[in-house]
């Protein structure tokens, strides 16, 4: 049996990150779980003919991939009408201003709250958001901006617009 | 506000790191990925000696189960393995230096390779390698390959005119046991060998795959250490 691969740290590495960004479309802790396993299947597809260069090549892909079936699988339980449980991820230990702003950044399109999410909360640089999405890096500070300027005019007006997409 | 977006960015950042997966989904993952990726390479087992099939599943086990083997059963294991290949290997074995390595295989361009044993005779070095690869072949040969102790002095090697050296020699057998199963044995005559060896150095610069008369070379670096001070015996 060939041992070359670490999956163990694999796993450690990548599996809750991987996991945030799920849940963060998702919304539901067993899709998320899910998800993750099938990126790390797709992981051992890729791997069979190829080698990443480097750490960082390996994380961007990955994250890639993830946004990727994360997409695949919205658009899948739409075709079959399920229903999400929405915000049922959160913590009781949110604040209620911590509350409102998930909200808000949950009612972001989604080409900015993923970015906002992987700079922010997951505190990616903005070359490797701009790799992962395929994106110009003026791109992802465009959106960036965008993303905070929505979020604290939304903030500002109280939440009233948290049904529309920003 | 701004000062407030900020913290509860922040906070809502190091709350939802917070949030991890159970060491146990954790576990299941690593093994259901095991299990896949040995789907996907569907590696072949070959082993560079002259042993039958069943006597390769039982070295696989003694692999395993080395803590539980004793040496006089490996011992009985390489008398069978070498059989009708050096006509004195009982009496080597019986004063020779047995050790059996424990160590991971080394993987390159898909071919993984170790040495499960080293056998010390007062003038000979058998090395038992064990080799996986996921390509089809019926025949293989290791070519580029020097070997050295721990003072970095050659024991062997078939680069360049080292090959003709008269310092050693070596013994090099292949025996087809089916048309996926190749069987080498590798001895090293060397009378200053054993006296100076607390390590070796493997290095493998080429491999040789056959299949139906064509060869494939695969060109990379192997890299076995083995420390015979660590070597179980």
């Amino acid at each position: 049996m060939n041992i070359k691969f670490d999956f163990q740290n694999l796993i450690n590495k990548y599996s809750d990150t991987i996991y945030h960004i799920a849940l963060g479309y998702l919304k539901n802790r067993e899709d998320a779980e899910d998800l993750v396993q099938e990126v790390f299947l797709h992981y051992i597809n890729y791997i069979k003919n190829n080698d990443f260069k480097d750490d960082n090549h390996e994380k961007c892909w990955i994250i890639r991939v993830t946004i990727n079936l994360c997409r695949n699988a919205i658009k899948s339980k739409k075709n079959s009408k399920n229903v999400y449980l929405e915000n049922e991820i959160i913590p009781d230990n949110f604040s209620d201003s911590e509350n409102n702003l998930l909200d808000c950044i949950d009612s972001l399109k989604e080409k900015y709250r993923i970015v906002f999410e992987l700079f922010y909360i997951k505190d990616f640089k903005i070359c490797e958001i701009s790799s992962i999405l395929n994106i110009s890096e003026a791109n992802v500070k465009t959106r960036l901006k965008r993303a905070r300027d929505k979020l604290k005019k939304m903030l500002q007006i109280g939440g009233e617009e948290s049904g529309e997409r920003f | 506000m701004a000062k407030d977006f900020e913290n509860d960015i922040k906070n809502i950042k190091s709350k939802i790191n917070n949030i991890q997966l159970d060491d146990e989904f954790k576990k299941n993952l690593e093994n259901k990925m095991k299990i896949e990726y040995s789907k996907k390479t569907k590696v072949k087992n070959i082993n560079i000696f002259n042993f039958p099939k069943q006597i390769v599943a039982a070295c696989l086990c003694l692999v395993v189960l080395s803590s539980c083997v004793f040496a006089e059963q490996i011992g009985d294991l390489v008398t069978n393995l070498f059989a009708n290949t050096s006509p004195n290997i009982e009496e080597i074995l019986e004063n020779g230096d047995l050790q059996k390595v424990d160590m991971d295989y080394i993987e390159k361009d898909g071919i993984s390779m170790k040495v499960d044993y080293v056998l010390f005779s007062d003038n000979s070095i058998y090395l038992v390698f064990n080799i996986l690869s996921n390509e089809e072949f019926d025949n293989a040969y290791l070519k580029e390959m020097i070997i050295k102790n721990q003072d970095d002095e050659i024991i062997y090697s078939n680069i360049g005119n080292n090959f003709k050296s008269d310092k050693f020699n070596m013994n090099y057998m292949n025996k087809k046991i089916n048309k996926n199963n190749e069987i080498n044995m590798i001895e090293i005559n060397n009378s200053n060998t054993k006296k100076n060896i607390e390590s070796i150095i493997i290095n493998i610069d080429e491999i040789y795959l056959m299949k139906n008369n064509q060869t494939k070379k695969i060109t990379n670096s192997w890299i076995i250490n083995i420390n015979l001070e660590k070597a179980q015996s």
